[in-house]
């Protein structure tokens, strides 16, 4: 593919080819597909919009619209804006002049580029992975239910992270591989301090959150698709007390399928092709990858227990043959 | 409304779904909802992939499970109308 673009980046398994400079590694080998990604002035996403009726969720600071040739626009309000192509192979974006970097990449890795990954045909889920002797752990479980906590507590321990937000999963030879996800975590700054230590400075993700984005280097961030040993869905904080036992349970085959459906990334593009693919990619997922539940008590001195019944899951209850458990 | 035996059933077409170990999640592609059934709600489901009489669904159920034939009837009924009310089956007299 001959691009005028000059950088390239992968992400997600996506070979990005960008016009501006963005916090990701140099794209090397391999890739599940080509994206392109340009910056515009104001004037082309106004005249895109033009005469469109933008959607906004009640109370949100995000504005969505589809356009008739299929391309999708969406903004928010402090970071910038964004047009997807209708085959998702290319994105179009502007920063507002308020948005910091941090949180332009932010929102155009994760969510504007969601867009462009369900348009190509992929399944984006909402998760955080973090990998463990090698093998991808998934967290699913909604903003606020401590997924990025716990990846904080396992990176403190030495694993590195995969992604945070957002995940691709691909099928390969019967096993699933995750794929890496930007090199960054967001964490509020208490949950920061404790797990990474006062070196790390961070970035406000937006007006309407405490929350910090922090780059993370080489030494606790993984670059290259792992196999997924386990998804883990995290139950809510207001499905557990403090004094409530940490413990995790396989799921069903049908709750594990809705528990995935439920975890799946951008809920704006629904049409039937989009629901019909994402039911058939959760249930192949659900019968090659174990899916358990897992409930602990928000007491951030019990994240490293919570971190060591996990390991010690992945080791007794997923490898029985090998701990003769 | 009752089902007569001669009514045909049949699951509609705007929908997908799959099967886990005997238990099925539904998807509505009108409205994107999801709708699970349980191994019985299952084996119904999977009758009515092509059009069948209610009489012959309830036949075929009833040499299938140790049940009163009346009583399956009647779930059966009920579990019909509630795929119907949620587009997921199409009755035709």
């Amino acid at each position: 593919m001959k691009c005028p673009y000059p950088h390239v980046y992968g992400v997600y398994g996506i070979a990005l080819h960008s016009e501006i400079p963005l916090p990701l590694p140099l794209h090397e080998h391999g890739e599940l597909a080509q994206m392109e990604l340009q910056t515009a002035p104001a004037s082309f996403f106004s005249d895109a919009i033009r005469g469109i009726r933008l959607q906004q969720v009640w109370g949100s600071w995000y504005e969505f619209g589809r356009l008739a040739d299929r391309s999708s626009y969406a903004r928010w309000r402090t970071v910038g804006e964004f047009l997807v192509f209708g085959d998702g192979r290319r994105i179009v974006c502007r920063p507002f002049d308020i948005a910091t970097a941090e949180s332009f990449y932010v929102y155009l890795l994760a969510q504007a580029l969601s867009f462009a990954l369900v348009k190509s045909g992929f399944e984006p889920f909402h998760a955080t992975v973090v990998v463990v002797n090698g093998n991808g752990v998934v967290f699913l479980g909604d903003s606020g239910f401590g997924k990025s906590s716990l990846a904080a507590c396992f990176l403190d321990a030495g694993h590195q992270m995969l992604t945070d937000d957002l995940l691709l999963l691909q099928v390969c030879s019967s096993r699933v591989l995750a794929y890496p996800g930007p090199p960054r975590i967001k964490l509020f700054a208490k949950t920061a301090h404790r797990f990474l230590g006062d070196a790390l400075a961070g970035v406000r993700m937006n007006p309407e959150t405490e929350k910090l984005i922090f780059p993370l280097d080489a030494r606790r961030s993984c670059f290259s698709p792992v196999p997924v040993k386990a998804i883990y869905s995290l139950a809510g904080p207001g499905e557990v007390v403090r004094k409530d036992q940490i413990r995790s349970e396989p799921l069903s085959p049908r709750q594990s399928f809705l528990e995935l459906v439920k975890n799946t990334f951008n809920r704006r593009i629904l049409d039937a092709d989009r629901l019909e693919r994402q039911l058939h990619e959760a249930a192949r997922l659900v019968s090659l990858v174990p899916v358990r539940k897992l409930w602990f008590p928000r007491v951030w001195s019990q994240l490293p227990s919570v971190r060591d019944a996990i390991i010690c899951d992945l080791q007794q209850v997923l490898e029985p043959d090998i701990c003769g458990g | 409304m009752h089902l007569l035996d001669e009514t045909t059933v049949v699951a509609a077409r705007e929908q997908v779904s799959c099967d886990f170990g005997g238990e099925a999640a539904i998807l509505n592609l009108k409205n994107g909802i999801y709708y699970g059934l349980d191994p019985v709600g299952t084996r119904v489901w999977h009758l009515i992939q092509q059009p069948r009489t209610f009489g012959e669904l309830r036949n075929i159920l009833v040499s299938e499970y140790d049940v009163d034939a009346a009583r399956l009837g009647s779930d059966v009924e009920d579990l019909l109308m509630r795929l119907a009310e949620n587009d997921l089956v199409e009755i035709s007299a």
